[in-house]
C-alpha cells in the first residue's frame, strides 16, 4: 500500500506479526519467542525496522510499536502494511495499561485478522495490585489470551503452542458503520474498517481497484469526523471491556511513584540528577579506571605482556634489513599493533567501555535516563527539538550511529536535521565517555562537572544557532515515560553482553588498521608531517604537536583519539580542553556513513566541517581562558 | 488538540480523553493554546487564548 519495506518472510508457513503499542515489551517477547537476544531498550518506539525470526516453522515479524492501525505516522504505516498482510497476529499489550492498549486489540479484531492475545508484564500489573481475569477477557475477546512475563520468560512457551489458536470472531460491533460505505465497494473487511476510520491510503487503494464507487470523487470514502465516532465507539467497548475483566487492589507501592515525582520535579530532581553524575564518576572514575585500568596497564601489559610479545615476536623478527618496517609496524613504541595497539583496545578502552555499558543498561533499563532527558526537555524545546528528540539523544550516549537511525521518529525533516547535527556535535558515545571518564578521573571530579557544563554549553548553542538558521517550526511534545522499575542483573548484563560484542567486532578490526596505517605514517615520517601541518591547529589550542596523532585518530572513532591521549604527557588543563575538543570533533566514520544515509551527503559534509571549526573554536576559547 | 500520549488529534470538545489511547487531560495538565474545548463557550477563561491557564 505504501512503499514501507515488507520484510521476507522466506519458505515458512505463516507469517504472524508481533503488534502492539510502544513499551510493552514487545522487542523481549519478540527475542523470547525466537530464542535469540536482540539489544532491548526501554525507551518508547525503539523498533523502527522491522525484524524477522523463525518460530516452528513460522515466520515471526516484529512491528513498530504503534497505539493503532492506522497512517498517522511512519511506523503505523509500516506496521499497518504488515498486519494486512500477515497470516496472524500476536497482540502484546501490557497488564498495567490495558486499558490504553486493548484498542488496538479490538481494532485487530475488527479488522478480521487472526490474533492471540499476550497479556505481558503481569508482574507488574501484580504488584500494583492489579488483578486481571485473563478467561474473562478470552471469553468476551473471543481469542486466546495468554499471560506473560517476557522479561522473565514465563508464559512464553504457552504462548508459542498457541499460535495455532490465532482466530477473530466473525462478526464485531463495528460493521454497524459499514452503513457509511457505499454498497458495491470491494474491500476486505479489515479495509472496510480502515475506510470507516478515513484511512487515505486504504481509500487511494480502493478507489484505484474500482476507481467508480465513491459519491462525488471525494478524497475519502467518509469524513474525519467519523474516524473519532468509530474511535469512540471502540474505546467505549474498551472501557467496558476493562470494567468487566479488571480489579484494582490496595494499589501501588509508594516507592516508584515517590521517586518518580523526585526524578521529574526540577527542585528535586536536578540535585538528584547531580547526585547520579558524580555516583557514575567515582563508579567508573575511580574504582575502574584509577583501580582496574592501572593494574591492566601497569601490571599485566606493563610488566608481563608488552616485554613478553617483544622479545618474543623481537627474535622472529628483527629490527633490521628486510623485517625492519615489519617490526616497526609490530612492535613500535606509539602504536604498536602487537604491543600498545592491544594494550590500548584491551587494557584501557574495553574495561571502561564495559563498565559504561553496565552503567548505561541499568539507567536505561530502571527507567531514570528517560526522566533525566525530560529534566532539560524544556531546554530541547527551547532549540527547536521536541520531546521526541530525547530518545536520540539517549541511546547516542550508548552509540551515535545508532542514535541517528532513530532520529526517524523525531517529528519534521527539520527537527531530524537539527538532532543529528547535535549528535554529530556534542553527544558523546558511551565508549568515549567511559574513556572521557577515566582520563578525567586522575584529575578530579570538578574537572568531570566542568566536562558535563562545557558539553552542555556548546549542546545549547549549537541548538540555539540550528533553530534560528533553518527555516520552519519545531513540533509539539510527543513523548512517553517508561515506568521506573528495579534494574534487573540478568537483563542489564544481556544488554552490556551484547553491546560488547558489537563494539569488540566493530572497534577490533577498525582499531588494528586504523593503528596499521598510522604505523605506517610513522614509519614513512609522514605522521610527523601531518603533526606538523596541524601544528597552528594544536598550538592555537595550547597543545603539543604530537596532539595531531589524537586527531588523525579521532578521524576514524572519538574513543580511540580519547584512548591515544592516555599516553601522552598532558597538564590538567590540557587534558580537559583536549578532551573538549575530542568530544566535539567529528563523529566516527560509520557514525558519518549513517549521517549521509539518513539524511544527505550536503548536510554529512557540512557537520563534519563543522565539527572541526566548533572542536577547535571551542578548545581554543577554552585554551585562552585557562590560560594555555 | 493533539494527544500528549499517541499524537492522535482529536476534538476536546467531545471530552479530554484520547478516543484512540484513553489517556485522560484536564486544565491542570494542558494549556488553553493546546486544548480550545472551552474557547467557543467562555472565551475568556484561557486569557484571552494566550495559552495560560487561570
Amino acid at each position: 500500500m505504501t512503499d514501507a519495506t515488507i520484510p521476507d518472510t522466506g519458505d515458512a508457513d505463516r507469517t504472524v506479526a508481533l503488534a502492539g503499542c510502544p513499551n510493552v515489551g514487545k522487542s523481549v517477547l519478540f527475542n523470547e519467542l525466537a530464542d535469540a537476544y536482540v539489544d532491548v531498550s526501554n525507551y518508547p518506539g525503539t523498533t523502527v525496522d522491522t525484524t524477522v525470526a523463525r518460530v516452528d516453522g513460522d515466520a515471526l515479524v516484529d512491528t513498530p510499536g504503534v497505539y493503532g492501525v492506522g497512517s498517522f505516522s511512519e511506523e503505523e504505516r509500516v506496521a499497518r502494511d504488515i498486519l494486512l498482510e500477515a497470516d496472524a497476529v500476536v497482540n502484546v499489550v501490557a497488564a498495567p495499561t490495558l486499558q490504553r492498549d486493548l484498542f488496538l486489540t479490538l481494532q485487530l479484531l475488527d479488522m478480521g485478522i487472526p490474533t492471540v492475545v499476550a497479556v505481558n508484564v503481569m508482574d507488574e500489573a501484580e504488584r500494583d495490585g492489579i488483578e486481571i481475569d485473563v478467561d474473562a477477557l478470552a471469553d468476551r475477546l473471543g481469542v486466546p489470551v495468554v499471560p506473560t512475563v517476557a522479561t522473565e520468560g514465563r508464559g512464553v512457551d504457552d504462548l508459542r503452542e498457541r499460535l495455532d489458536e490465532a482466530t477473530a470472531p466473525d462478526e464485531t460491533p463495528i460493521e454497524e458503520f459499514f452503513d457509511a460505505l457505499p454498497d458495491d465497494v470491494e474491500a476486505s473487511r479489515a479495509e472496510q474498517v480502515l475506510l470507516v476510520e478515513a484511512d487515505e491510503p486504504t481509500a487511494e487503494a480502493v478507489r484505484e481497484r474500482a476507481p467508480v464507487v465513491a459519491d462525488g470523487g471525494a478524497p475519502g470514502f467518509v469524513g474525519e469526523d467519523h474516524r473519532d465516532e468509530v474511535y469512540g465507539h471502540r474505546r467505549d467497548r474498551v472501557d467496558a471491556l476493562v470494567d468487566a475483566v479488571v480489579s484494582e487492589g490496595d494499589g501501588p507501592p509508594a516507592w516508584s511513584e515517590r521517586l518518580d515525582d523526585l526524578l521529574l520535579r526540577p527542585l528535586t530532581g536536578t540535585p538528584l540528577m547531580v547526585a547520579l553524575l558524580g555516583a557514575v564518576y567515582y563508579l567508573i572514575g575511580d574504582l575502574v579506571a584509577q583501580r582496574l585500568v592501572d593494574f591492566l596497564e601497569i601490571v599485566v601489559f606493563g610488566e608481563y605482556y608488552v616485554p613478553f610479545v617483544e622479545s618474543t615476536v623481537g627474535s622472529v623478527v628483527p629490527a633490521a634489513g628486510w623485517a625492519e618496517p615489519l617490526h616497526f609496524v609490530l612492535l613500535n613504541e606509539n602504536l604498536g599493533l602487537l604491543t600498545v595497539t592491544v594494550q590500548y583496545l584491551l587494557g584501557v578502552l574495553l574495561p571502561l567501555v564495559v563498565s559504561f555499558y553496565l552503567v548505561i543498561g541499568a539507567l536505561e533499563v530502571s527507567g531514570v535516563l528517560p526522566r533525566l532527558a525530560v529534566l532539560t526537555d524544556r531546554g530541547l524545546s527551547r532549540i527547536g527539538l521536541n520531546g521526541r528528540a530525547i530518545i536520540p539523544m539517549i541511546v547516542g550516549l550508548g552509540c551515535v550511529t545508532m542514535a541517528v537511525i532513530t532520529t526517524r521518529m523525531v517529528g519534521s525533516r527539520r527537527e531530524r536535521l537539527i538532532a543529528t547535527a547535535l549528535l554529530g556535535l556534542a553527544v558523546p558515545c558511551s565508549a568515549q565517555l567511559g574513556v572521557i571518564l577515566g582520563l578525567l578521573a586522575g584529575l578530579g571530579l570538578v574537572w568531570w562537572f566542568g566536562y558535563v557544563a562545557v558539553i552542555l554549553v556548546v549542546f545549547g548553542v549549537a541548538g540555539v544557532f540550528l533553530d534560528r538558521a533553518l527555516p520552519g517550526d519545531g513540533e509539539g511534545l510527543i513523548t512517553e515515560l517508561p515506568r521506573l522499575r528495579r534494574p534487573r542483573a540478568g537483563n542489564i548484563a544481556s544488554k552490556t553482553a551484547s553491546r560488547t560484542k558489537m563494539f569488540l567486532r566493530e572497534a577490533g578490526p577498525l582499531f588494528a588498521v586504523t593503528a596499521l596505517g598510522v604505523s605506517l605514517l610513522d614509519y614513512l615520517g609522514l605522521l610527523a608531517r601531518i603533526e606538523q601541518s596541524l601544528a597552528p591547529l594544536t598550538g592555537a589550542v595550547g597543545l603539543p604537536t604530537d596532539f595531531g596523532q589524537v586527531v588523525v585518530l579521532g578521524l576514524i572513532r572519538r574513543d580511540f583519539a580519547a584512548a591515544g591521549m592516555t599516553g601522552m604527557s598532558l597538564s590538567a588543563a590540557q587534558t580537559f580542553v583536549g578532551l573538549v575538543i575530542v568530544t566535539l570533533f567529528v563523529p566516527c566514520i560509520l557514525s558519518m556513513v549513517m549521517i549521509v544515509k539518513e539524511r544527505d551527503l550536503t548536510s554529512g559534509t557540512l557537520m563534519w566541517v563543522g565539527s572541526w571549526v566548533v572542536a577547535f573554536g571551542v578548545g581554543a576559547v577554552l585554551a585562552v581562558v585557562m590560560g594555555l | 488538540m493533539k494527544c500528549g500520549t499517541c499524537g492522535y488529534e482529536f476534538d476536546p470538545e467531545r471530552g479530554l480523553e484520547c478516543p484512540r489511547c484513553g489517556e485522560s487531560f484536564d486544565c491542570t495538565g494542558i494549556s488553553c493554546a493546546e486544548c480550545g474545548a472551552c474557547s467557543g463557550i467562555l472565551p475568556g477563561l484561557g486569557g484571552a487564548g494566550d495559552g495560560e491557564n487561570t
